[in-house]
């Protein structure tokens, strides 16, 4: 759908009081986004490695993993501005358990998305690590993942309005 | 530690032990009177007659043949360390989605509970990933100090049950999990360890705070009562065994069933794209798409239906009928004559757009009335305006000039209403029955034509309207329920 199209339906939709967000959407699971597998790497990987796949995989963020595949860090491109440019002589000499942000927030699939928002909010995070029952990582989710989901669950009120009237 | 080589050599003598383990080879070396000639490769050679060169740590060996050459010994260097076997994961279970959990009250999130909005299960659409099993990994077999293979335990596969309500999805056989999507849509329960989805919902006591509000994508039955104050939200139907208890929010994209009593009361309302049946309403407002039956009787209640209003063997008191195929009640009203209204309506008439099409009608004539209450005799001698002093008469010419506005709006509103009402002729078949009796009381509505009853006619009888929807008339009695 083109976005004059879109605005178009958003406006009938509204005109007509078609509840555009449903109201359980905030209530829904994270793992209902879709979480896609995260990066992760190891504690003694080197910046200039990290650096290179973020821009590989066109992501903003690497989750750190122990041995043990459990979660220890996360560095995100914000790390990277804040930590890293400017500050490291050699990227390849600099291993990435440095310069993560270590122990990150982190969430299991269950969790609502409204729960994750908040910590997005109040923490001032943009992505929160998802992991399962023995703290490995699952997935990582967005806040861009939480605004695109709200978008494909909006249009699809819409589409089902525009059937059902 | 167990000694499994022993050689004497010019310079000196080496003994070689395994450890427990058998992952570490430690070196016990004497020096003998020629220690200045120890040689590395006589170390070495002894070693490797028991241990793969790739295991020997050499610099430990050299270390030892330099502190030989001086005349020192050592008890237990290491020498050579085996490859411990890496033990393979169990693979393992990850939900993506709540699980049913009744009664299981705790709010990690909001630190706080609300029993209204426990939100004990998720709502699952076919299709949505709802779980991932983990594949366990085979394991690295490790090698002891003699080179011989040390076995590894092979991680063990999920012991995971589902039925055919979950399917399995493999997108790749490299990936590191299977994922399980819903076949249908419901809830996940877990039946002892056996994985399902529901589309009931079936609530086995009352519908209370220790399940709280219920908004769910499937059915929902509700073996006791419904408490005062929770609300159901139903894609499926919705059956209740018990009673509903007032002040509850009913919806349901398909049918409604209370076998009990369905007290409405304030804030109530239930609709219903199916049928909606009772056996006892009262105060109850509904907005139905199919038939509404009641068992026994309604008191003071809205009954709205697209379709029919059957009450073969109940009783009608109070409150109001609309419906488009007909009514058909064995009792209309009471002995002290309350108002109870059945009106008949057309396909249009019963639409959200003509039921907010009368709102906003009575709402201009309301409007209307409270200005001609204030512009008072002005309205009819408009002339006299003009001679009014200044302040009043900007404030009555602004008064009647809303007047005139409110005035022509209502008239659009109404042509409006006349051509919804036009639009659709009533249902050929449609008409009121009375089984038993309509007491003095009961109005029988459609279009312009009212016929209020001042004495109570004993059934059965039939009333239909003209065509025209102008007059009634008593027709032979013919059975609704049998169309």
């Amino acid at each position: 759908m083109e976005k004059k199209d879109l605005l178009s339906n958003i406006y009938s939709a509204c005109s007509l009081g078609v509840q555009l967000i449903p109201p359980t959407l905030l209530c829904d699971s994270i793992g209902s986004i879709g979480l896609k597998d995260p990066l992760v790497v190891k504690p003694d990987t080197t910046l200039a490695e990290c650096i290179a796949t973020l821009q590989r995989h066109k992501v903003g963020s690497l989750l750190v993993v122990d041995d043990d595949g459990k979660l220890a860090g996360i560095f995100t491109e914000r790390d990277c501005i804040m930590k890293v440019m400017g500050k490291v002589d050699s990227l390849k000499d600099a291993i990435v358990s440095d310069f993560m942000t270590k122990n990150p927030v982190r969430e299991r699939p269950e969790a609502s998305i409204a729960f994750a928002l908040n910590l997005m909010s109040h923490g001032g995070f943009r992505h929160v690590p998802i992991v399962d029952q023995d703290d490995v990582p699952i997935g990582i989710v967005s806040v861009k993942d939480v605004v695109d989901h709200i978008v494909t669950r909006m249009l699809e009120a819409i589409y089902a309005a525009c059937e059902t009237d | 530690m167990k000694v499994a080589h022993r050689a004497e050599k010019d310079a000196f003598i080496v003994e070689l032990s395994i450890s427990d383990d058998r992952l570490k080879l430690f070196a016990h070396i004497t020096p003998k009177a020629d220690f200045k000639a120890a040689r590395e490769e006589d170390l070495l050679k002894e070693i490797s007659a028991i241990t793969p060169s790739d295991l020997i740590d050499r610099m430990v060996v050299w270390d030892i043949i330099t502190e030989l050459r001086q005349g020192k010994g050592c008890e237990s260097r290491r020498v050579a360390k085996g490859v411990s076997p890496v033990p393979g994961k169990d693979g393992k279970l990850v939900w993506l989605v709540r699980r049913f959990s009744p009664g299981k009250i705790e709010d990690t999130e909001r630190e706080f509970v609300d029993f209204f909005t426990l939100g004990l299960f998720e709502n699952i659409a076919k299709g949505r990933e709802v779980a991932r099993i983990y594949k366990p990994t085979q394991g690295l077999a490790g090698r002891d100090v003699v080179g011989k293979l040390i076995p590894t335990r092979t991680g063990r596969p999920a012991g995971t049950r589902f039925d055919k309500t979950i399917e399995a999805r493999v997108d790749d056989d490299q990936e590191a999990y299977t994922t399980l999507l819903a076949a249908i849509d419901g809830y996940v329960h877990d039946e002892g360890g056996k994985f399902t989805i529901r589309d009931v919902l079936n609530v086995s006591g009352n519908l209370d705070y220790g399940m709280g509000h219920v908004d769910f994508i499937g059915n929902v039955r509700v073996v006791g009562d419904i408490q005062k104050g929770f609300n159901v939200k139903a894609r499926g139907s919705i059956e209740v065994l018990g009673s509903v208890l007032g002040e509850n929010v009913l919806t349901s994209e398909s049918s409604i069933s209370i076998k009990g009593f369905h007290y409405g009361g304030p804030g109530s309302f239930l609709s219903a794209k199916g049928d909606y049946s009772v056996d006892t309403a009262e105060k109850i407002s509904t907005e139905v798409g199919g038939n509404i039956l009641v068992g026994r009787e309604a008191r003071d209640c809205s009954l709205h239906s697209s379709s029919a209003v059957i009450a073969t063997r109940a009783a009608i008191i109070g409150g109001s009928v609309w419906c488009v195929k007909g009514f058909e009640g064995r009792i209309v009203g009471n002995e002290i004559g309350v108002k109870t209204d059945i009106e008949l309506r057309n396909e249009l008439e019963v639409t959200r757009e003509y039921r907010k099409l009368s709102d906003n009608i009575q709402k201009h004539r309301a409007a209307a009335a409270a200005l001609e209450l204030h512009i008072g005799p002005y309205l009819k001698n408009r002339n006299r305006v003009p001679l009014l002093r200044n302040q009043f008469r900007d404030k009555m010419m602004m008064l009647l000039d809303k007047y005139d506005q409110v005035q022509k709006a209502l008239e659009h509103l109404e042509s409006l209403e006349k051509k919804m009402r036009e639009g659709k002729p009533l249902e050929l078949e449609a008409r009121i029955n009375v089984t038993e009796k309509a007491h003095a009381g009961a109005v029988f509505r459609t279009g312009d034509a009212m016929l209020e009853l001042k004495d109570p006619v004993q059934g059965p009888a039939s009333f239909k309207p003209t065509d025209d929807r102008k007059a009634w008339s008593t027709v032979p009695y013919q059975d609704l329920t049998k169309e």
